[in-house]
């Protein structure tokens, strides 16, 4: 990492963040001046839960994106396995061996997606890109195109609680002043958590940005690069098996289309949260502000009342002067760092 | 030296490498023809054969628009948005327009608008210095969202129809097989494309700056401008491809061609180009197009279910590429140990690097 972490400079500690926070802010605070209601209680609750799939889907982008590689079969793996757990679920099976199976699924998928692209030598884009066909369709064949509902019982009771909330504090009588934590949000929080401590706290961080930054020079350090980058294809389709998990918990069916575009979204958001698609650089907080950003911008424009087609447009736009942010951030940081 | 004798094999490996979207054209061919014929189908007769290639046409147009970003080391993920708000600007000149306002005008304004969104992600991939996949992917989101709202969520359809030859004109029938204009359309586009790309300084430099770069720019070469003339060009292409299918369903609607960037890479990479950028035939994006089609026209006859026809172009896709990958490195392998043999000018970036 070319970054000046830990050097003790103060000065560069407000650089120390991720670019996308600045970002964040900045919409963030637009929002709640120019749109009614945005900074409620309650919108800020559901703002929370509506993100918490595409941050669970941006962190593992993040992690495949850091090593250098993209994985656009997510959207399509959390199709498949959502289908996957509804139909178990339908057929009576017990909700925690339902998730199994939909996470082992998930796994495998993200197992064919590291061997295609370590061993049969397909670059990440296309080989992702191939299987998230593969997937999709999986997932409208076994559904037959249709949503998936199951019939609640004894062996799904897990589903309902964790589709309850945490807490909920009531401010007055309005929906907007309703202050909620949904159970989903705090398993967001858990796994996101899992992922940035094995992250930091393993060999999994340094040697994802090594990979990234020179997967010959880490080969050469004596890093299984093969088997690490297929652990990170790995770990990404589980990633998106749990994304399933949320959107069927939320929803209560699962649709096959679910995950249509996400994995886009989830690449604007981890280049947002400044990772860079070459590789070796960036953060995985800084997805999460990222995506955070994107929901920030939609939810404000649908509160204003503004069309979904020019949402488009701003989502275009915000994307653009993201960017900006990002690249006016790294030649600071560099005139800073030719300085010292 | 033993060498001297194996040059001419090598050489005939060599340029049968070059060919290597040939090969699985032929194997795809081969395979629905005798699997149709086991069903008792006809698969490769003269009328389907024109079918087959008509669809093809329209997906070497925008192969060839994606093969020009891809071959500079980038990507052009707003074809697909670029086509549908054209089509729908066009459809409402057509509407509106004054009778005696030749059709041709808005065309070329409508090209000359698809151009300048290639300006804008030429100017945001070089001077922001954005990745490409997200530059186009931001023009592609704003652009999708200005067809919708600049058709307002109808549909225009059912114009009067006589500008609709170049997208459903017929030439000529000889025997069963019919040669339409969109044919004739793609052939002058390849043919001209071609001979941007090998035979003029411009077409060489967007090899050598795909290749690398970084030698690129250290050879005085303008990378910056190419970069941005690409996108320029790419992207008034798909405009264009966006007038042919406007003609050719007479119906413009602002939700079209959604996945037409990722069918564009599909053809292009199937047809040999290297996704690195800087290698790669334009004519393979023809053979590419043509594999897609006749994969897609075989599983229809075969009446294979359309959940399934994405597996199969999925599995396709990978196996495609990690085929042609293969060939592409054995090509570089014969091609450097010709080079050493014979004189060095034949290098295919020596002329650039030295000038």
């Amino acid at each position: 990492m070319s970054t000046a972490k830990g050097n003790g400079q103060g000065r560069l500690c407000l650089l120390d963040l991720p670019n996308s926070v600045f970002a964040f802010l900045l919409v963030f605070i637009l929002a709640s001046v120019l749109a009614p209601h945005f900074f409620s209680p309650g919108n800020l609750s559901t703002l929370l839960l509506q993100a918490s799939i595409l941050i669970i889907l941006s962190i593992a982008m993040s992690l495949v994106v850091i090593s250098g590689g993209i994985d656009l079969s997510m959207g399509g793996v959390l199709s498949m396995c959502g289908v996957i757990m509804a139909l178990c679920l339908r057929s009576g099976m017990h909700v925690l061996a339902a998730i199994l199976v939909g996470v082992v699924s998930g796994a495998m998928f993200g197992l064919l997606n590291g061997l295609c692209v370590t061993c049969m030598k397909v670059p990440p884009f296309i080989a992702t890109f191939g299987s998230m066909g593969i997937a999709q369709s999986i997932a409208n064949t076994l559904s037959g195109k249709r949503t998936i509902y199951w019939e609640g019982g004894s062996h799904s009771a897990i589903l309902d609680f964790l589709g309850g909330n945490v807490i909920r504090v009531q401010f007055g009588i309005e929906a907007s002043t309703i202050f909620y934590v949904p159970f989903l949000v705090v398993l967001t929080a858990v796994v996101v958590g899992i992922v940035i401590f094995l992250f930091k706290r393993t060999v999994l961080g340094a040697y994802t940005y090594a990979i990234g930054e020179n997967e010959e020079i880490a080969r050469l350090c004596g890093i299984a690069t093969r088997t690490w980058t297929v652990l990170l294809y790995i770990i990404s389709g589980m990633l998106a098996s749990l994304a399933a998990l949320l959107v069927l918990i939320r929803t209560n069916s699962m649709q096959p289309t679910s995950g249509e575009w996400l994995e886009f979204q989830a690449v604007v958001a981890a280049v947002l949260g400044g990772n860079a698609l070459e590789g070796g650089k960036g953060s995985l907080y800084g997805a999460i502000f990222g995506a955070l950003t994107l929901y920030v911008v939609r939810s404000a424009l649908s509160l204003k009342g503004i069309d979904t087609s020019a949402t488009m447009v701003v989502i275009g736009g915000v994307l653009v002067v993201g960017m900006m942010l990002n690249e006016l951030a790294a030649r600071h940081e560099k005139k800073l760092l030719g300085k010292m | 030296m033993s060498g001297q004798a194996t040059i001419p094999r090598k050489r005939l490996l060599k340029s049968l490498t070059d060919f290597s979207s040939l090969f699985i054209l032929f194997g795809v061919l081969a395979f629905f023809e005798v699997v149709t014929t086991l069903q008792g189908n006809d698969y490769l007769t003269m009328s389907n054969m024109s079918v087959m290639i008509n669809q093809a046409c329209f997906l070497t147009i925008i192969g060839i628009s994606q093969a020009l970003a891809i071959l500079t080391g980038g990507l052009n993920l707003a074809i697909g948005s670029v086509m549908a708000f054209t089509t729908v600007m066009w459809g409402r000149m057509l509407v509106g327009a004054n009778s005696d306002v030749h059709y041709i005008v808005p065309m070329l304004i409508i090209v000359g608008a698809g151009m300048l969104i290639g300006l804008v992600n030429g100017l945001l991939i070089t001077k922001l210095k954005m990745p490409p996949f997200i530059a186009t992917f931001a023009t592609m989101y704003a652009c999708r969202g200005l067809a919708w709202l600049a058709l307002g969520k109808r549909v225009i359809y059912n114009l009067n129809s006589d500008f609709r030859w170049f997208g459903i004109g017929i030439v000529t029938r000889v025997g069963g097989f019919t040669l339409t204009v969109p044919m004739i359309i793609t052939l002058v586009l390849l043919v001209a494309t071609a001979f941007m790309l090998t035979r003029t300084n411009f077409g060489r430099r967007i090899y050598f700056m795909g290749a690398n770069p970084v030698a690129a720019k250290f050879s005085g070469i303008p990378t910056d401008r190419i970069i941005i003339w690409v996108y320029v060009i790419s992207t008034g292409i798909a405009a264009f491809a966006g007038l042919l299918y406007g003609a050719r369903l007479n119906s413009f609607e602002p939700g079209m061609a959604v996945n037409a960037p990722f069918e564009a890479i599909t053809v292009a990479l199937i047809g040999g180009i290297a996704m690195s950028g800087g290698f790669g035939n334009i004519w393979g994006v023809l053979c590419g197009s043509i594999i897609v089609a006749a994969i897609y026209n075989g599983m229809n006859i075969l009446s294979v279910p359309s959940e399934l026809q994405t597996l199969v172009m999925g599995a396709m896709i990978i196996f495609a590429v990690a085929f042609n990958q293969l060939l592409i490195k054995w090509n570089m392998e014969l091609r450097n140990e010709l080079d050493e043999r014979i004189a060095p000018d034949t290098r295919v970036h020596g002329v650039e690097g030295k000038a």
